[in-house]
């Protein structure tokens, strides 16, 4: 027995190592491969991507971002109008998610469950349906073609960023928020000086998952405001069309278009973590 | 009195999401169950039809197809989301600092789906994608009856598995550590230690990524629209795909939310078998 | 504290953007359009209709892919510009849903006779006028790369006796085409070792597109697509002209694969080859003479169309201006269309070279730009002196072009049988057209 099989031990625990390390460089690979060789592709010029396809680009040029920001109604309007609608819409759905979050853990409120279960159904119905009357709707207010038209359907609920907020809101003691009603304070006081400060990290999360998903989303912005007002996924989708085999001026756009989420990933990755895993832990 | 009071305040603070779910939720969803009744193409007025676009939509083959697309795609994205990314959720776990790493295998699923599906398209575009370059000729999968599913279901997955990664790291970090120990002294290895403690304790895990899976499935729409366009003869055409064809290129309403009541229907039905299995494995 | 000034600024630089989206004033019109080279030109011509009436115009470009689509979802919506560009194939659907109106009489009385008869008439339903027209397109031909050409030693002058025979097991089509195409190492098809999934040079771009190659094609073998608004083109002779193109494409490997060139993704995927110098004929019309003369770095012409068993015959598409019944701007509507019919509107479509003005006293500066660039146009005109094609019609022959369009596909996919999948493809648009 003595000595080898420890040995056995230890050469086996650093091989499973390596491959463990291996497999997690491949898995990181594959994740940014598709992303990164698009951005090379978006910072070779078009000629010479002609003549040699996907390489090194020999030189480096940014051609075709100049080309995608000649015109600003091709890209840079698209992209300050989704900046704006993103922007007002985290602000205001979090807002109201925050107060219903709140409501749903302090407030025994008749029709409770009621709401949870509308919230959960609006989750899981795809979104594709309830288009078809908005889009009706707003088309018979007047307000199609708009910024609002945009916006407002995203400014008031979102399931998601309520669960998540009342799961972290649950995690404050209730003596702690007693204790604060008892001083004197409103349920107003309460919520913005004890229990918001307490679950900032899964604002922050709300709010910027909200500003990514308005950047990324596209059906109704493609209905609703189509060509008059459109989006930057709308405007992806259409320069690809448009352009089809010139894939550097597409990738340039697909390259502007990913940099909220990726930088968004970045950041939100710790506190996503640990939201979503004070939700599923066993 | 003080209760009822309570309650006021609760539904008060509330309203504003209430008054959101019920506008641009609860109302056009009833909507859409009573347009199916109807016949319309947006411009004039909506007439009665009776059953008839329920029937033709419970009975259709493409809507059959569609469903059996949506299915297909989404089993086997869900497949290689849950093994590879569980697979992947406890090699990061072992490396207690590559907690960027987590990070960046979180990027695909942050990025919106058309443009994965841009990028997708020029990875494998015929002749002039990057794949069809790397190997020197051309590409036929997207034009494939099988090939083109199979490479949405791969563009899913490739989206879908950093959050998997996310979830099952989390949840693996939350099995106490004294349970491995034990685990380890009974003399289990490492495919023991999955399948009878790691497994079973992340079955709400895995059962809340199957009802993701699900709805993400049955609402797959962007992805596929610049990649594939529904697909060869519809080899891609989802659910989602088909109602919004329906609906916005053959401008028949009536038929799109009689397909869209079929569809929460078939979805509902699989939530339900999902839950099903979720309870009775963990009795 | 820095988040709220943060949170305060982003929300006021998203108020301020968003106030950049408000409703224009009345004096404001739109013109929607497709082609972005055309549009240019009516740039011109429309900042002096602005300095002489007051409006202003703004010029929207929707790509191609999108217009039909995204037309008829702001016909819909109410959204749709004041005035915007419409061709034969969608028109009678809007007269139909009652989202045009017609040309005002004074109009005409003041116009017609400047106008290109047969555009007139191809927008015309029992005397009523449709669309202010806009451009007339020459006829169908072949573009060709002059150094490719040159590469293989083909001689100019044969190319305009190219001719194919879809009864004959040989034709000057097949042969030419051949010697114009080569696969990554320099093998012509036919040769040992040739392989078709390697090709780099295509000889000839035949694809699955109605406008360029499938009308002429169909009634170059005495076929035709439609007599009226009914689908005819699954006769015998037109399935053997289809038969002839798919063994372009699939047995004889000198055009492109159809999975690289089927609508609607694949639309300009012969067009972008082409201009990239790897495609050395090139059927089309004038709407790519534009995108040639500035974007080819070669040597390039225009030869006829070749000429089959019945000859050559083209189609030819005329392009009217419609009027929105929704526009809030009657004054400036009416304005902009009897601008955009006068010989003056249409001087700078003529003088851009970008398409040809349907407006007569327009079309000379047209023909004098391209001769100063010495392209000679006449294999576009001449062949509008044969019978010509049947553009497309019909008031609901969009539904009956998607209802078709899988089915040709896979037909050129070499998927199905061309006989069977055309007799298929004919039911389907004829029910579709009559639904």
């Amino acid at each position: 027995m003595g000595l080898v099989p420890q040995e056995h031990a230890v050469t086996a625990h650093a091989s499973r190592r390596i491959i463990l390390g291996a497999t997690l460089a491949l898995a990181i690979a594959a994740s940014l491969a598709p992303l990164l060789l698009g951005a090379t592709v978006a910072l070779t010029s078009p000629q010479q991507f002609a003549r040699t396809g996907v390489g090194v680009p020999a030189p480096w040029t940014l051609s075709n971002f100049a080309a995608l920001f000649a015109d600003p109604t091709t890209f840079v309007r698209p992209v300050l109008v989704t900046l704006g609608a993103g922007v007002i819409v985290a602000a205001a759905q979090t807002t109201s998610s925050v107060m219903a979050a709140y409501a749903l853990t302090r407030f025994p409120f008749a029709g409770r469950r009621m709401f949870v279960v509308v919230l959960a159904a609006a989750y899981a119905v795809p979104p594709v349906t309830t288009v078809i009357p908005l889009y009706s709707w707003f088309v018979g207010i007047g307000l199609a073609g708009t910024f609002w038209a945009l916006v407002v359907p995203f400014v008031l609920a979102s399931p998601y960023a309520i669960f998540l907020l009342a799961q972290w809101m649950r995690s404050v003691p209730s003596e702690v928020v007693d204790a604060a009603r008892v001083d004197g304070g409103s349920h107003a006081t309460v919520l913005l000086r004890v229990v918001a400060p307490m679950v900032r990290p899964a604002i922050a999360t709300v709010a910027l998952v909200t500003f990514v998903s308005t950047w990324n989303s596209y059906l109704w912005p493609r209905l609703i405001a189509g060509v008059k007002l459109p989006q930057v996924q709308v405007a992806v989708a259409s320069l690809q069309t448009q352009f089809d085999s010139n894939w550097t001026l597409v990738m340039a756009a697909a390259t502007v278009s990913v940099v909220p989420p990726i930088i968004a990933a970045l950041v939100l990755h710790r506190s996503l973590s640990s939201a979503i895993g004070t939700g599923v832990s066993p | 009195m003080r209760d009822s009071r309570q309650a006021a305040a609760g539904t008060l603070w509330a309203a504003p999401a209430i008054v959101g779910v019920a506008l641009f939720f609860a109302l056009p969803a009833i909507a859409v169950v009573g347009l199916a009744f109807t016949d319309w193409n947006l411009l004039g007025t909506p007439s009665w039809a009776g059953p008839r676009n329920l029937i033709d939509a419970l009975t259709s083959d493409s809507t059959v197809r569609a469903i059996c697309v949506t299915v297909a795609i989404g089993a086997v994205s869900v497949v290689i989301e849950i093994s590879v990314g569980l697979a992947l959720a406890k090699t990061l776990v072992a490396f207690p600092r590559a907690a960027l790493a987590g990070a960046v295998l979180l990027i695909p699923w942050m990025v919106a789906p058309i443009t994965v599906g841009v990028i997708a398209r020029w990875v494998l575009a015929p002749s002039d994608g990057l794949i069809a370059e790397l190997l020197g000729h051309r590409v036929d999968v997207l034009v494939d009856p099988l090939g083109a599913p199979l490479a949405v279901a791969a563009v899913v997955s490739w989206q879908a598995t950093g959050f998997a990664v996310l979830v099952y790291a989390a949840a693996l970090r939350t099995i106490p550590s004294e349970l491995r120990a034990a685990a380890a002294l009974d003399g289990a290895g490492a495919w023991n230690l999955l399948r009878r403690l790691e497994w079973p304790l992340l079955r709400p895990v895995t059962f809340f990524l199957l009802v993701t899976a699900t709805i993400r499935g049955f609402a797959l729409y962007d992805v596929i629209v610049p990649l594939t366009g529904g697909g060869p003869d519809g080899a891609t055409r989802t659910v989602s795909t088909l109602i919004v064809e329906e609906a916005w290129e053959s401008f028949e309403i009536g038929r799109a939310a009689a397909l869209a009541c079929v569809a929460v229907g078939v979805e509902l039905i699989f939530v339900s078998l999902q839950w099903g299995w979720y309870r009775r494995s963990t009795r | 504290m820095r988040v709220r000034s943060v949170l305060a600024a982003s929300l006021v630089l998203a108020f301020v953007v968003s106030l950049g989206s408000c409703a224009p004033p009345r004096e404001h019109l739109t013109f929607r359009l497709w082609d972005p080279q055309v549009a240019e030109a009516y740039r011109t011509s429309l900042d002096a209709f602005e300095r002489e009436s007051g409006f202003d115009v703004d010029i929207v470009v929707v790509p191609w892919a999108d217009y039909w689509t995204q037309l008829r979802l702001d016909i819909a919506s109410g959204t749709v510009d004041d005035v915007f560009w419409t061709n034969a194939a969608n028109f009678q659907d809007y007269a139909a849903v009652g989202a045009i109106v017609p040309v005002a009489e004074s109009q005409r009385r003041a116009q017609e006779s400047g106008w290109v008869e047969a555009v007139v008439e191809q927008y015309s339903i029992d005397g009523t006028l449709w669309g202010v027209p806009q451009i007339t397109d020459p006829g169908i031909a072949m573009l060709y790369n002059a150094d490719l050409l040159a590469q293989a030693g083909i001689d100019l002058d044969d190319l305009g006796e190219l001719s194919w025979d879809p009864y004959a097991p040989e034709d000057t089509l097949r042969a030419t085409s051949r010697a114009l195409t080569l696969d990554s190492a320099n093998r012509h098809p036919g040769e040992p070792g040739f392989d078709h999934d390697r090709l780099r040079q295509y000889g000839i771009g035949a694809a699955n597109d109605l406008n360029a190659v499938l009308l002429q094609f169909l009634a170059g073998n005495g076929s035709a697509w439609q007599e009226g608004d009914d689908f005819v083109f699954a006769d015998e002779r037109g399935v053997a002209a289809i038969e002839y193109l798919v063994a372009l494409i699939n047995s004889d490997f000198v055009a492109p694969n159809a999975a690289d060139t089927n609508p609607p993704a694949g639309g300009d995927f012969v067009r972008d080859q082409f201009l990239q110098g790897n495609v050395a004929l090139f059927p089309t019309g004038a709407y790519n003479l534009a995108n040639v003369a500035e974007a080819a770095d070669f040597e390039w012409g225009i030869a006829p169309f070749p000429a089959g068993p019945n000859g050559r015959h083209s189609v030819t598409n005329g392009i009217v201006a419609a009027a929105s019944t929704v526009s809030d701007n009657a004054d400036g509507q009416r304005a902009l269309l009897n601008w955009l019919g006068s010989s003056e509107g249409q001087l700078a479509i003529g003088e851009s070279g970008a398409a040809l003005p349907a407006v007569v006293e327009a079309q000379a500066s047209y023909r004098a730009v391209w001769a100063e660039r010495g392209v000679d146009l006449s294999p576009m005109l001449d062949i509008l002196e044969n019978d010509g094609v049947q553009a497309p019609q019909g008031a609901r022959y969009a539904s009956a072009a998607r209802a078709m369009e899988q089915t040709l596909n896979e037909i050129f996919l070499g998927r199905i049988a061309v006989a069977s999948g055309l007799r298929d493809a004919q039911a389907a648009g004829n029910s579709a057209m009559s639904d």
